[in-house]
């Protein structure tokens, strides 16, 4: 092999080590005994078609604990703090699935914002009482009282920018938050 | 599971007895991009190829210094993880030089847990004294977070790819499969380490059936500012 070959991989190596201390953000699977146990207690009422998946996030925000399960063929993401107390709930929809009058203006915003756009995912998204949400959760009727709004990911075309995006919208399709989703660098899946 | 039938296709050259010479060895790579725009890039990579095994040899336990490529690509970005990329690789294989041209257009879909990238390209082979190669050829990755739904900085992580080539020379045309399963780790946002097989099977109708064995570790670095994951 080229000694060219040995040094510019030292290079590399030197680089990548000093690279690797800039960490603030993490997620990893985790058991269900390392849960809190008030974040048990609620998972275990809301009875679940399919095994619970626990996972403890770490991020600006702090220390979080999310909970991904079925029911009645919808996918749940249940996300909890630190304590175990109930943050919000996410369930997997199809966009068609949200009511015709805010999903007219969700895609008049996103007429407006893009050239052309095609939507990836969405979930509904819950916040309030726990006993409300725990109530709710595959039982049909929202109960008032929670709070109700879109979490969209898609990709669009502004100009000559592609990317992916987030878009938060409330119960009305009122547009509330968005942001630029920053993809891992692409090399190793086309390289 | 749609994923993993997609996959299992490309098992199939295992299947087949019909093998007359086996190659292995280290397969070391490195990868570097950097930014030209927000939609062009350049890549850069050093393969080297260093065979410690080859059963048509006298001497079959033997290092070797295979090969060396030095590859260069242009990278544009024609929608959300979607690419085409034109590159120029040149081959040092004992005292000849090959010289490639190659066309690749990507398509990478993002996963509820992952993400997979399909790719099709054609390249063309020139070599002094030769006559010149045409290749066309298909290939899947597959990669997933080994710890949680999506892959941080310090984890690691699976990546299965692949991959189908017609090579066409002198009126003649070849199959070959390939398949490499690698073991990544996520040094940082853009920095990544890979670790795996790579097997390499002419046809199984072939008579002369060649398999190649490759330890095959790779960096990749891309020299582009870390953003906050969403």
């Amino acid at each position: 092999m080229p000694k060219s070959f040995y040094f510019l991989s030292i290079f590399v190596l030197l680089m990548t080590t000093a690279a690797a201390q800039e960490k603030f953000e993490r997620e990893v699977r985790i058991d269900r005994q390392a849960v809190p146990s008030p974040a048990l207690e609620f998972i275990a009422a809301c009875e679940f078609d399919k095994k619970i998946k626990w996972y403890q996030e770490w991020s600006q925000e702090g220390l979080s604990y999310e909970a991904k399960s079925c029911k009645e063929d919808y996918l749940y993401s249940v996300e909890f703090d630190s304590l175990g107390r109930l943050l919000d709930v996410e369930r997997k929809i199809d966009f068609k699935a949200i009511a015709a009058g805010a999903r007219g203006r969700i895609e008049a915003e996103l007429e407006a914002q893009f050239d052309r756009y095609k939507v990836q995912k969405v979930q509904e998204q819950f916040s309030g009482e726990e006993a409300l949400v725990q109530g709710w959760i595959g039982g049909g009727e929202v109960p008032q009282g929670l709070r109700q709004r879109y979490e969209i990911v898609l990709k669009g075309r502004k100009g000559r920018e592609k990317k992916y995006y987030e878009f938060l919208f409330d119960l009305d399709g009122q547009l509330l938050k968005t942001a630029t989703i920053v993809d891992r660098p692409l090399d190793n899946i086309e390289f | 599971m749609r994923y993993w039938s997609l996959f299992s296709l490309f098992l199939l050259p295992l299947l087949s007895n019909a093998q007359s010479s086996t190659v292995g060895g280290l397969m070391p790579r490195i990868n570097l991009s950097g930014k030209l725009s927000s939609d062009q890039s350049l890549k850069g990579s050093i393969e080297s190829r260093q065979g410690f095994y080859d059963s048509s040899e006298e001497v079959q336990w033997q290092h070797r210094n295979i090969l060396t490529d030095y590859s260069l690509f242009f990278s544009n970005k024609l929608g959300a993880g979607i690419s085409l990329n034109i590159g120029y690789m040149l081959r040092s294989r004992g005292d000849s030089w090959f010289h490639r041209a190659s066309q690749h257009f990507n398509l990478v879909q993002r996963l509820d847990r992952g993400r997979i990238g399909h790719r099709i390209a054609s390249d063309q082979t020139f070599v002094k004294g030769d006559t010149p190669v045409f290749r066309l050829r298909y290939r899947a990755v597959l990669e997933q977070s080994l710890s949680g739904a999506r892959i941080d900085d310090g984890e690691l992580y699976y990546k299965l790819g692949s991959e189908v080539l017609y090579a066409l020379e002198a009126g003649e045309g070849t199959l070959e499969w390939r398949l490499v399963p690698q073991l990544g780790y996520e040094l940082s946002a853009t920095s990544k380490l890979e670790l795996g097989w790579d097997a390499r099977f002419s046809s199984p109708f072939d008579s002369s059936r060649k398999v190649s064995h490759w330890l095959r570790t790779s960096w990749f670095y891309s020299f582009k500012k870390a953003k906050p994951k969403l």
